[in-house]
């Protein structure tokens, strides 16, 4: 038997899969198809304070392994997400993130606010990353000052664990990762998507109506690996990774990098459970290997240079 | 979802193929409009399980039937299944085409592959007691499939061809136009086709009495409700609906075609 408990700031998760915002709902949407208790725990798709009606069509474009999307936070707003969906959320039986996202400080602050007074669920991501909106988004964790600032200005009003998801187009990830820190923040997401493009050669239009979208999916996996493990080297407090996971061995990648968590996105609209089967190969893995708890493996790279001889053991097995 | 068996593999036109699936669950399940969302491969490209309208479905047998023709990637590897092969399908998905008061008539229109939930419809209507006419355009003779099916079904079938090879030349609209007056007037339409084919014919459709119900294709992720990749237009001050959970089936003047 595994302990596959995990720790994300003042919050114990049942073991440490949890799905990526936008890309599991509301979580009813899943109902029939995943037994939500099973999971680590659910982050909603992003609630803003005023509704939004997303992005005019085309949305999406299937791309090597991966995915552009372009939806444009569309949501019904904090008050229809407090009466229709928490509802629903609040009676699972796993743990509940709402993801929220503002277009200033003060909206930040204020849908904070709104939902803080709401029970049924146990954490805040801020979404500081969107790609697919004009105003904010991108801006909030593109420069440590203002990351920081909001980050901070959030925390003094939610006594709730508090997680800052991160964009991973900018320079330098670690400093904004710090920066979040800094502010009060329990844990970090990262990655949120890769700014893309794609073009229809034969009408030399952008296959997305805003031109430019957000990639996920496999195809951006070693970045996210990558970011994950730099931003672990930097912070103190727990990072979850977040980048086309599709099977145990992917997320179990960001765990040995150094993330305490994972997140599943794209692979849910391929595999609706795809959460559970890999929450069950790491705990396959855990068994397999020896480990105890899930928590012996996560940071356990070992960068030294490779004994040719044990990798040859492993792969052989 | 579920792996169903291939049990039948036919090519019935150029690239056009019409499989039937062993699955007793979705025979039972499916309702005409409905789709399935078929993973084509184990890898990862292309990565979506693309969506396919139900064609036909016989609950006593415990098969449904799909009919689809080879546009990309997703649907060459699909055409290259044998009989026997094991598809990963989830389904049924979206809404179902609703049906008129019982014993009154139904107009079918079809553009080009628009055709393949009709089949499926035509038995609904059939047993509803509905006198149907189906209006179906292809690009040439050789491109019009399913026929016998309809006519199985006592469907008075009208045709046009854009190379003029069978019944009317011109498209699909052209035949709308021509047959206008001998059609029942308080019909409900129904109307399957590429995007823009929809369109033009709802645009049609939009200046007569009788309700009209179209079918719409999209490009789509999940096909059902968790991406909102596949946003169509509401009409009015409305928003989006999503295709694959509030449709695929909307009444025409729901949604912004034109």
């Amino acid at each position: 038997m595994v302990d596959m408990r995990v720790q994300i700031g003042p919050l114990e998760l049942r073991n440490p899969v949890l799905t990526a915002s936008g890309t599991f709902g509301y979580a009813k949407e899943f109902e029939g198809l995943v037994d939500f208790s099973r999971l680590g725990g659910v982050v909603s798709k992003t609630v803003t304070l005023e509704p939004r009606a997303g992005n005019p069509p085309p949305r999406i474009v299937e791309t090597p392994a991966g995915m552009l999307n372009s939806i444009g936070l569309a949501n019904d707003g904090v008050d229809r997400f407090i009466a229709e969906k928490l509802p629903y959320l609040a009676s699972l039986s796993t743990r509940v993130i709402v993801n929220v996202a503002g277009k200033s400080e003060e909206e930040f602050v204020a849908i904070v606010e709104r939902l803080e007074r709401e029970s049924g669920f146990d954490a805040f991501e801020l979404n500081f990353s969107c790609p697919n909106v004009k105003e904010g988004g991108l801006a909030f964790s593109s420069d440590p000052k203002v990351t920081e600032r909001v980050t901070r200005a959030v925390r003094r009003v939610t006594s709730r664990c508090l997680i800052v998801k991160l964009t991973p187009n900018v320079t330098d990830i670690a400093s904004i990762a710090r920066a979040a820190e800094d502010g009060g923040a329990d844990a970090i997401s990262a990655i949120n998507t890769v700014v893309g493009m794609a073009v229809d050669v034969y009408t030399r239009r952008p296959r997305l109506a805003t031109v430019t979208g957000g990639l996920s999916g496999p195809a951006i996996r070693p970045i996210a690996v990558a970011r994950v493990w730099q931003i672990a080297q930097q912070v103190r407090i727990p990072v979850i990774g977040v980048g086309g996971i599709f099977q145990p061995e992917d997320a179990l990648e960001f765990l040995i990098a150094g993330a305490t968590a994972v997140q599943i996105g794209t692979a849910h609209f391929v595999q609706p459970d795809a959460a559970i089967r890999v929450a069950e190969g790491i705990e396959n893995y855990c068994e397999r290997y020896g480990f105890r708890s899930v928590r012996q493996i996560i940071g356990s790279l070992d960068t030294t240079s490779p004994d040719p001889s044990s990798a040859a053991a492993i792969s052989t097995e | 979802m579920e792996l169903c068996q291939v049990i039948e593999r036919r090519k019935v036109a150029d690239s056009t193929f019409r499989y039937t699936l062993a699955s007793p669950f979705l025979a039972r399940a499916v309702r005409p409009g409905n789709f399935i969302n078929i993973r084509v491969s184990p890898s990862l490209m292309p990565l979506w399980r693309r969506p396919f309208s139900v064609h036909d479905a016989d609950p006593s047998r415990g098969q449904v039937d799909i009919l689809f023709q080879v546009v990309g990637e997703g649907t060459r590897i699909l055409s290259c299944a044998s009989v026997g092969a094991e598809l990963d399908v989830f389904g049924p998905l979206g809404n179902s085409f609703p049906l008129p008061p019982p014993g009154s008539p139904a107009v079918l229109v079809a553009g080009g592959l628009g055709i393949a939930p009709f089949l499926f419809l035509s038995r609904a209507l059939k047993a509803n007691g509905s006198p149907t006419h189906l209006l179906y355009g292809a690009r040439s003779r050789s491109r019009l499939v399913e026929l016998d099916g309809f006519q199985a079904l006592g469907v008075e079938i009208r045709l046009a061809t854009e190379d003029g090879s069978a019944g009317v030349r011109g498209t699909v609209v052209d035949l709308l136009q021509e047959t206008e007056t001998d059609l029942p007037p308080e019909a409900w339409h129904y109307v399957c086709g590429p995007l823009a084919a929809v369109s033009a014919i709802g645009r049609e459709l939009s200046r007569r009495q009788g309700k009209v119900w179209v079918s719409l294709e999209t490009t789509m992720a999940c096909g059902f409700g968790a991406c909102m990749g596949c946003a169509v237009k509401a009409r009015g001050d409305r928003g989006y609906h999503l295709v694959c959970k509030d449709g695929p089936v909307f009444e025409l003047s729901e949604v912004e075609l034109w």
